[in-house]
């Protein structure tokens, strides 16, 4: 998607006021996200009795950084750190093949049911972990995985959200291409690597990558608790 | 090939169009149908054996009174969980927060998401670290902004109230107001998850048609009808796909609420209907009583997708 760079052309015609005007809207953008998340950095270098305070600080003042020594030294964090690490790394490698893999045969493949195969995939997203998290946990207790990490990747290895995606972006491919290959007895993939369409395959992973990790969190919270 | 914008969300709804010609019987044809099963079956088992499984014992344990801290199992009650939940005080109040945090976020984080994309698809200097900031908060975890922001709230000490002040204003209770409360969880979902409504709609932005641009400008268009005539009904299918993810995520927001509220105050202040599943499963030990609440928001997302599709699948077709 080489269009990012592209200026889009009613920048040509834009007069100095729509210019001044949109840096005053950038701004207020960026004083919304920006000073929540400021204040939020700058407490955490604050002593606890300069927290509670009125006028509030705007700036530690003694900074302090026995927030973070605490944080690292009264929770086992390293071996948080490690397992947060572990499966983050499970999960994301499960679910970009299997989403991949599913996306490919309901975008690329021609195979009776082929419709239904992906409203059932796609139903999945309706489902809450709350409803989910007790029947699972009673199947992997039962399986012997509890305190395992298998116990925690392999019922979110599961893909809707990311064929959903993956699926879409494969439909756009150009077709041509796909079809000409058919004649030469070729499959569709051989055909979108060899029209230099792999990058393509694989751009909007980081969105994926995202939505991923606050279904863990979601999950993860929802069972420690 | 096709409007770019389709790239990252083209969903068109209902069945997706056939790539290619009609199958053929051949010999190719069953090859081509093992190998889509080989993809699909490892995905397919997955979601059947923990989701959907989960799903069906979910319904079952709705006729239930079934209590995980209890080791005897489920006795039948038959729909009493059903008719309870029809005649509990608490289901009005949180069929209505569910109803409030999700309309407001789905919507005001849609036509913010958009405002933002073409505002920061103008050619503005430092518009790449906008971008990028705008997208920040999206990656945090839920429960790690929901206990930050306690320091923003806070109705004694908090930045808002230290801003408020400077300019003679009140402080609402965010903490023990339920209508405040309710407008905090809201408004901390919205700003956290901006960022992602942002990024589908840029990306669905940059890959519009240019032509389509240029015969605007010739033809004089202002720059309203321009992004009504000519922008938006690019932007149709991102728009369709955006509302259903954006509302199925709304819906089941957790970790945000459990952070700042649970689901308090005063009981059920900002409770949703996840919230209410969570609380009775595991606070109360009403698993049984859970699982109703948990069938009858699936049931309702269903009918809210299922209306979606119908009604935006009309307009897709003109």
């Amino acid at each position: 998607m080489s269009t990012h760079l592209q200026v889009s052309q009613s920048d040509r015609h834009r007069t100095p006021l729509m210019s001044v005007a949109g840096y005053v809207a950038m701004t207020i953008v960026v004083l919304i996200i920006a000073v929540p998340l400021f204040w939020i950095v700058i407490t955490s270098f604050k002593e606890r009795q300069d927290i509670y305070v009125r006028p509030a600080q705007y700036w530690p003042s003694p900074a302090t950084t026995d927030n973070y020594r605490d944080t690292v030294t009264s929770i086992p964090f390293p071996a948080y750190f490690r397992n947060s690490l572990i499966i983050t790394a499970l999960l994301a490698a499960a679910k970009i093949t299997l989403g991949v893999l599913s996306a490919y045969a309901l975008s690329l493949l021609r195979f009776p049911g082929r419709n239904l195969i992906f409203l059932v995939v796609i139903a999945a997203l309706m489902v809450p972990n709350q409803i989910t998290v007790i029947s699972n946990y009673a199947l992997i207790a039962q399986l012997g995985w509890r305190n395992t990490f298998q116990g925690i990747v392999i019922p979110l290895a599961g893909v809707a959200f990311g064929t959903f995606l993956m699926r879409n972006q494969f439909l756009s491919l150009p077709h041509e291409i796909i079809e000409a290959a058919r004649l030469d007895g070729r499959r569709p993939d051989e055909a979108a690597v060899a029209g230099g369409h792999a990058d393509v395959l694989a751009d909007p992973r980081g969105v994926l990558a995202h939505h991923r990790r606050q279904q863990e969190e979601r999950n993860t919270s929802g069972r420690s608790s | 090939m096709q409007p770019a914008a389709e790239v990252v969300t083209g969903v068109r709804s209902g069945p997706p169009p056939p790539v290619g010609p009609p199958p053929r019987r051949s010999g190719t044809d069953r090859r081509e149908w093992l190998l889509a099963a080989a993809l699909l079956l490892p995905n397919l088992a997955l979601l059947t054996l923990f989701v959907y499984r989960p799903l069906i014992d979910n319904f079952r344990l709705s006729f239930t009174d079934y209590n995980i801290s209890s080791p005897n199992g489920a006795t039948p009650v038959g729909a009493a969980n059903y008719v309870e939940w029809l005649g509990r005080e608490d289901t009005r109040i949180i069929l209505r927060n569910t109803l409030v945090f999700t309309f407001a976020t789905v919507i005001i984080s849609m036509v913010l998401g958009l405002a933002l994309a073409l505002l920061l698809d103008q050619k503005l200097r430092g518009r790449n670290v906008v971008r990028s900031l705008v997208f920040a908060p999206f990656v945090v975890s839920g429960a790690a902004i929901g206990v930050a922001f306690q320091f923003v709230f806070d109705p004694s000490f908090g930045l808002i109230r230290d801003l408020l002040a400077r300019v003679g204003a009140q402080t609402p209770d965010f903490f023990q107001d339920s209508g405040w409360a309710l407008f905090m969880v809201t408004t901390t979902y919205i700003w956290k998850n901006l960022g992602y409504t942002f990024v589908i709609y840029l990306a669905a932005l940059q890959g519009r048609r240019i032509d389509l641009d240029e015969a605007a400008e010739i033809d004089g268009a202002s720059p309203w009808t321009h992004f009504r005539k000519v922008l938006l009904p690019q932007l149709r299918p991102t728009t369709f796909f955006l509302s259903i993810t954006v509302l199925l995520n709304s819906v089941q927001v957790f970790d945000l609420i459990y952070a700042q509220t649970r689901g308090g105050p005063v009981g059920t202040g900002t409770t949703t209907l996840v919230f209410q599943v969570y609380q009775e499963t595991f606070v109360n030990m009403r698993a049984g009583y859970g699982a109703t609440v948990a069938t009858i928001m699936f049931l309702i997302l269903l009918t809210i997708t299922f209306v979606q599709v119908r009604v935006m699948d009309r307009g897709l077709g003109a």
